[in-house]
């Protein structure tokens, strides 16, 4: 392979995973899709905060000595640790947070609290995508699929918590605190996470995936406790007045509030009065978290799908890595619809531990028994045929309960067992598929491609089962 | 313009720059200068590796200190100086090098006598016989004191003292030197058979 074609594999790799997850990010606010150029802005400026912190991350890695820090010298623990927390993970939170705060948080078109995680998750996923690239083009493939699963999802998450808390800020009474507070917590995540990754030692591996695991859990959290309030501020009922302006005897829903926010014809410190109390409140409290105790009364939350042509492009551009967002996006939209007892969070996190464990105690049990499986041994195409077999299960399983609902809504639903025997072949195939393969990436790229073209039919149907619900619920 | 945006842009445009500065610039590490000592010395521009490696150890004496550097430094200099024939300059470097060794190692460690032999060589090219065979004698008390009269390395050392004498026209007793280190080299022979 050529070194101009071989670069370019590896910017696939680089920037494949941010992009892939800042599209799903941009497009997890189902009520509304917030301004393509301000979303950029705040991709951007997370990928030029990457510049600032490398060089301070830089010097303090020469202050401390760190390049000629043995693990067994007597400052290791006390010298890493600051250069975790202080010179790396502060440097870069921080670094995001003043950019995010500075450039975005102002802005008229963030008008709910919602908005936080979308430009917090942009400014996250764009710093992921330009750190990955100079990572991932002088070490290779290898750092890249690591990274995949480790720095990128965790930039991505973190930026979603300090986009939490700065959505909070902007619309409450105490916004300094949840400031503060936002990045105090990502500063440990992330502190956490570099200790680990500095540190070097056996277990470092296992503390990395926790932490991302707890990243992407909180965020997956935040994220639906604003969309909670994204839908009250959409569907409430409540009314307020305005205290200025010519149409004062206009009563507001709270989404006319939010539309003259992103005009600029109110800002957050203006007063309303509530209609029914007469109670005068700012656009502050009035978005504030306490209305989310609403959501319960709200009508059903009308659900759009997805359009097939993106969920192709999504799962192209995360190597197959958006399953788990699918995957999760489905059962929320399904549980939410149907008030279905179950928790989508902790099953996608199933998914994601049951298909990335394994490998690691398939590796560990190599390195303690001495004894490794060739790659396309019938014990490696065993195992991976195995851990194919358990992401299937679950997708089965999923599927399985969603026909059921679909069945009675659509003339011809898609078939669960042909569906799952074509996705566990591809996943089979996949896996087994060796690197040394002449030409490996792109039969992987086609493999990928024919797995997305599979799970695009459940996504035609999950389209048509929305659109008929939706306008029934209309009529 | 609020103070936050001031503030915020001061770090993206100075820091963006200072990064792109140090980019372009890095600094250089005792890495990069043996690195580049390497390749000079590898197409035989002994001047240019010189200077990387004098470099290098200047690096490699600043704290915190890293004996293995320090060492590998002197070493690659001292080399450096020998293949230039500049005997005086080696000569320094090749004294520093046995006190660094007698200092982390004790005098009786046999990298200790390896350091006597270096030393001695360069006495012995620049016909400073009599220095030369005290530091001989000396690493040869050193080498058979610690690995013993018959190991393999004794009869090194003593190949070179029989060189030396051959030197200082004492052919008899560089004779007896050689019939030991033949000897020697014989049986370890016959071990290894």
């Amino acid at each position: 392979m050529g070194e101009g074609m071989e670069t370019l594999r590896l910017l696939y790799i680089a920037i494949g995973p941010g992009i892939g997850i800042a599209v799903f990010v941009y497009y997890s606010n189902k009520l509304g899709r917030e301004p393509a150029n301000l979303v950029l802005k705040s991709f951007f400026l997370g990928g030029l905060a990457v510049l600032p912190t490398y060089y301070f991350e830089g010097v303090a890695g020469q202050i401390l000595g760190m390049q000629d820090l043995h693990e067994h010298s007597p400052l290791f623990w006390p010298k890493t640790l600051l250069y975790a927390f202080v010179g790396v993970a502060l440097a870069e939170e921080l670094c995001k947070f003043l950019f995010l705060k500075a450039f975005i948080f102002d802005e008229r078109e963030f008008n709910e609290p919602f908005d936080g995680i979308i430009y917090g998750g942009m400014i996250g996923c764009g710093f992921a995508t330009v750190e990955n690239i100079m990572y991932v083009l002088p070490h290779g493939q290898e750092v890249g699929f690591l990274r995949m699963v480790t720095a990128v999802p965790g930039h991505a998450f973190f930026g979603i918590i300090l986009g939490y808390f700065m959505g909070r800020a902007k619309f409450s009474l105490n916004g300094a605190r949840h400031l503060m507070h936002g990045l105090v917590v990502v500063v440990v995540l992330h502190g956490i996470y570099d200790t680990a990754a500095f540190s070097n030692a056996i277990w470092s591996i296992y503390l990395i995936f926790a932490i991302i695991l707890l990243g992407i859990y909180l965020g997956l959290k935040a994220k639906r406790e604003l969309e909670k309030l994204a839908a009250v501020i959409e569907l409430s009922a409540k009314q307020y007045f305005p205290l200025k302006g010519r149409k004062k005897d206009v009563p507001l829903h709270l989404r006319d509030i939010r539309s003259l926010l992103s005009k600029g014809k109110l800002v957050p410190e203006d007063n309303l009065v509530d209609k029914k109390s007469g109670k005068i409140k700012s656009v502050r409290e009035i978005f504030s978290a306490k209305i989310i105790s609403q959501y319960k009364g709200l009508p059903k939350t009308p659900f759009s799908g997805m359009p097939v042509k993106l969920f192709l492009i999504f799962y192209q551009m995360t190597f197959g890595f958006y399953l788990y967002f699918w995957f999760l996006g489905n059962y929320r939209d399904f549980a939410s619809y149907k008030k279905l007892k179950l928790n989508p969070e902790l099953l996608a996190l199933g998914l994601f531990i049951c298909t990335i464990l394994p490998y690691f105690v398939y590796g560990l049990l190599q390195r303690i028994s001495g004894f490794s499986f060739a790659s396309g041994s019938v014990a490696d195409i065993s195992f991976n045929l195995g851990v194919a077999a358990i992401e299937s299960s679950f997708l089965y399983f999923q599927f399985h309960r969603f026909s059921s609902y679909m069945e009675k809504k659509l003339e011809k639903s898609f078939s669960v067992p042909l569906v799952i025997l074509s996705f566990f072949i591809l996943s089979g195939l996949k896996k087994v598929l060796l690197p040394t393969t002449p030409f490996y990436l792109f039969w992987e790229m086609v493999l990928i491609f024919i797995q997305g073209s599979v799970l695009a039919f459940v996504q035609r149907d999950l389209n048509l089962y929305w659109k008929i619900e939706n306008e029934r619920n209309m009529h | 313009m609020t103070r936050t945006k001031i503030v915020a842009l001061i770090v993206a445009v100075v820091g963006s720059l200072l990064y792109v500065h140090s980019y372009l610039n890095p600094p250089e590490t005792w890495e990069s200068h043996n690195k580049k000592g390497v390749k000079a010395f590898q197409a035989s521009h002994f001047a240019e590796a010189e200077k990387h490696f004098i470099q290098a150890l200047e690096l490699a004496e600043t704290p915190p200190l890293n004996n293995d550097r320090l060492h590998f430094s002197l070493y690659q200099l001292a080399e450096i100086y020998r293949i230039q024939s500049k005997f005086a300059e080696a000569e320094l470097i090749l004294k520093q090098t046995l006190e660094v060794d007698e200092e982390l190692l004790g005098p009786e460690h046999p990298n200790v006598a390896f350091g006597l032999n270096n030393l001695a060589s360069n006495y012995r090219v620049r016909g400073r016989y009599e220095e030369a065979e005290a530091l001989l004698k000396k690493a040869l008390k050193v080498l058979e004191d610690s690995l013993g009269k018959e190991h393999a390395l004794v009869g090194n050392i003593l190949e070179h003292y029989a060189h030396l004498l051959h030197k200082m026209d004492r052919a008899e007793e560089a004779e007896k030197l050689e019939n030991r280190v033949q000897a020697i080299y014989s049986a370890q022979g016959m071990e290894n058979q």
